[in-house]
């Protein structure tokens, strides 16, 4: 009993500390736990933007696919996917034509805590495709060929030689060596053939075998196991009357849209450009010895769905060959052997642009020289021939009038202007 | 007897609580290392993804090369043309834009600069600190075969960050050929913090852009 009040004042101190120590720890704990729900809310909004994100970009492929079926969708109004919504505007603009081409603003949602976690994707997209990456390209499947071998799908006579440059920084002439042998690949995707004193300062790609012995291949060389899709071609096209211009004579067409039956330019006579110019050509093309089509301004698209036939020293386009596009008969049917449209030019054509002829036979003259770029069904050039790829034409379209895919730098994220 | 045994306790308490403390900043650190981190990665790879919108065609304008987007790229240096809002206007307008990235010590830096192609470059003014202290900032370029673009060294004006008006130099980066051929970006941003008593903490953040507009 003497010590009951020494024993009472030390159990009121031990209720005092250990209820102090539990308020340190409870605000220590409650910190920790604030700390940590701020992460995790911070986490999940960043989850929830990349979501976002990904959902936008899905309106947008979609929205193409759409496209691909009806071509007359104005909007896909908002689907639910993978946790978030996405809507896609859909705005007609000119392109390949006047209708064409579609404006695609894609918007990405996703909810969080207090709000939407939203990306707004844009994008323009067209009845394109890019197959300007290869200085020749034989586009049929592999052939088999009984008699004449150089029947056969990509072939380089004697002495020829492909390299590269890019006419944004400057023309061939002024190309440095170094630049120019950077480049400038070939392929087929059935056989290649470059005969002796070929050399190719780019790649070589086969579907079937690459016979370059006596040649020199300074890139890298794949046969049977490649292969590359080309698109077709279908412009609607129709015309009444013929384009002629007499020997030594000149024709201009400004700028415009043209359809003829056929051209036949005659010797020493020259077709001239002034700006924009499209033409259509439903029959045969023909132009004389030393006769040449000219290139101001641009661009300049001519379509021929008949047989092409040039004379020697012929000259299409002018430096740097990025304005002119010549797109023969592309819709034909890989299997198709009988029929099929020939592209033919004598010795000595210069051509400064890019051509395309997915369904065309392409045979070239000797001594032959490209500024650009040449896709053909087959493709076989003379002696000699000098082929310079032109990097400038690798962001070039082609108007495929088929399936749509987003036009080169036209992608880009829409940021909030509040 | 009592007072020993409060003693213990309080010790005892103190070190819970400096353990405590020591692990709070801790934690705080990192997240904060790891936040201003992902910040910058974020805006970085937003940029970068959309490199080559150039609303003002400025690479259309220009007449030096290089004429791609990607204007200069070392393994530690990014400029690139895309466009930012110009929020003077009403409403807010798209410019293009010349955006480098860059370390500089431990200093993760970002400049912008209008841009319309009127010169080869142009030079930033103002860096703008991102996130610091970042002990490294690695660029992996890759074409679209995913083959690696290693740069090299010669002797140019073009320059990462660019310089207008310099002189030749040389550096190890990509050449013109090489910067049209960029189609992904790797990039590693090692972030680290320390304060007093506590170890450092590093952050790793690494990121892929597939570069839509190339």
């Amino acid at each position: 009993m003497c010590c009951s009040g020494i024993n009472s004042r030390p159990r009121g101190a031990a209720l005092i500390i250990a209820m102090l120590v539990m308020a340190v720890l409870l605000m220590a704990g409650t910190a920790f736990l604030t700390i940590s729900s701020t992460e995790s809310q911070i986490a999940l909004n960043e989850r929830a933007n990349a979501q976002a994100l990904l959902l936008a970009e899905a309106g947008i492929h979609q929205a193409m696919a759409r496209l691909n079926g009806d071509s007359s969708i104005t909007s896909i109004p908002s689907t639910p996917l993978g946790g978030g919504t996405y809507s896609v505007a859909i705005v007609t603009v000119a392109g390949c034509s006047a209708t064409s081409a579609r404006d695609l603003t894609s918007t990405g949602s996703v909810s969080v805590q207090g709000g939407q976690a939203q990306v707004v994707l844009r994008a323009r997209v067209d009845q394109v495709a890019y197959p300007y990456k290869w200085a020749l390209f034989a586009a049929v499947p592999n052939l088999v060929v009984t008699g004449d071998r150089r029947e056969k799908e990509l072939w380089l006579d004697k002495g020829g030689q492909v390299d590269s440059f890019d006419s944004t920084f400057a023309t061939y002439e002024d190309t440095s060596d170094s630049v120019r042998h950077q480049g400038g690949s070939i392929g087929a995707n059935g056989d290649v053939t470059v005969k002796i004193g070929g050399v190719i300062w780019g790649n070589v790609s086969a579907g079937d075998a690459v016979h370059a012995d006596w040649a020199t291949v300074h890139g890298t060389t794949t046969q049977r196991a490649f292969s590359q899709s080309f698109p077709s071609v279908s412009p609607s096209m129709s015309a009444t009357g013929s384009l002629r211009v007499d020997d030594n004579r000149t024709r201009t067409l400004s700028e415009g849209t043209y359809a003829y039956t056929s051209i036949d330019v005659g010797n020493n006579g020259t077709l001239a450009t002034r700006g924009a110019v499209t033409i259509y050509v439903t029959g045969n093309v023909e132009f004389g010895n030393n006769s040449a089509l000219t290139v101001s301004g641009g661009p300049v698209t001519i379509y021929v769905n008949g047989d092409v036939s040039l004379g020697n020293s012929v000259t299409w386009g002018s430096d740097p060959g990025t304005q002119l596009q010549i797109i023969t008969r592309s819709n034909l049917p890989d299997s198709q052997t009988d029929d099929i449209p020939e592209f033919e030019a004598g010795n000595d054509w210069t051509f400064y642009g890019r051509l395309y002829g997915k369904s065309t036979d392409i045979k070239l003259g000797n001594n032959a020289r490209i500024y650009g770029s040449i896709i053909g069904r087959t493709v076989k050039l003379g002696n000699n021939g000098r082929v310079h790829y032109n990097q400038a034409l690798s962001n070039k379209v082609l108007c495929t009038f088929g399936t749509y895919n987003l036009l080169r730098r036209s992608w880009r994220e829409v940021y909030p202007t509040s | 007897m009592s007072a020993a045994l409060l003693s213990l306790v309080m010790a005892g308490m103190y070190a819970l609580y400096t353990t405590m403390q020591s692990t709070m900043s801790r934690g705080e650190m990192k997240s904060d290392l790891q936040q201003s981190a992902r910040v910058a990665l974020d805006q970085l790879t937003r940029e970068l993804r959309m490199a080559g919108y150039d609303p003002q065609n400025a690479l259309q304008n220009v007449a030096l090369q290089p004429r791609t987007a990607i204007r200069a790229a070392t393994s530690g240096c990014l400029s690139f043309v895309t466009y930012t809002l110009n929020r003077s206007t009403t409403p807010a307008t798209e410019v293009s834009s010349q955006i480098t990235y860059d370390l500089s010590g431990t200093t993760l830096r970002r400049r912008e600069q209008d841009w319309d192609g009127s010169s080869a470059f142009r030079e930033g003014s103002g860096a703008q600190s991102l996130a610091e202290p970042v002990t490294s900032l690695t660029f992996t370029y890759y074409d679209a075969n995913n083959a690696v673009l290693t740069p090299y060294s010669f002797t140019s004006t073009q320059q990462c960050p660019p310089t207008v008006g310099a002189a030749a130099q040389t550096m190890v980066q990509l050449d013109f050929a090489q910067l049209t051929q960029i189609r992904r970006v790797s990039i590693t941003l090692v972030a680290r913090d320390s304060r007093p008593g506590i170890f450092p903490e590093f952050f790793t953040l690494t990121s892929d852009v597939l570069l839509r507009n190339q």
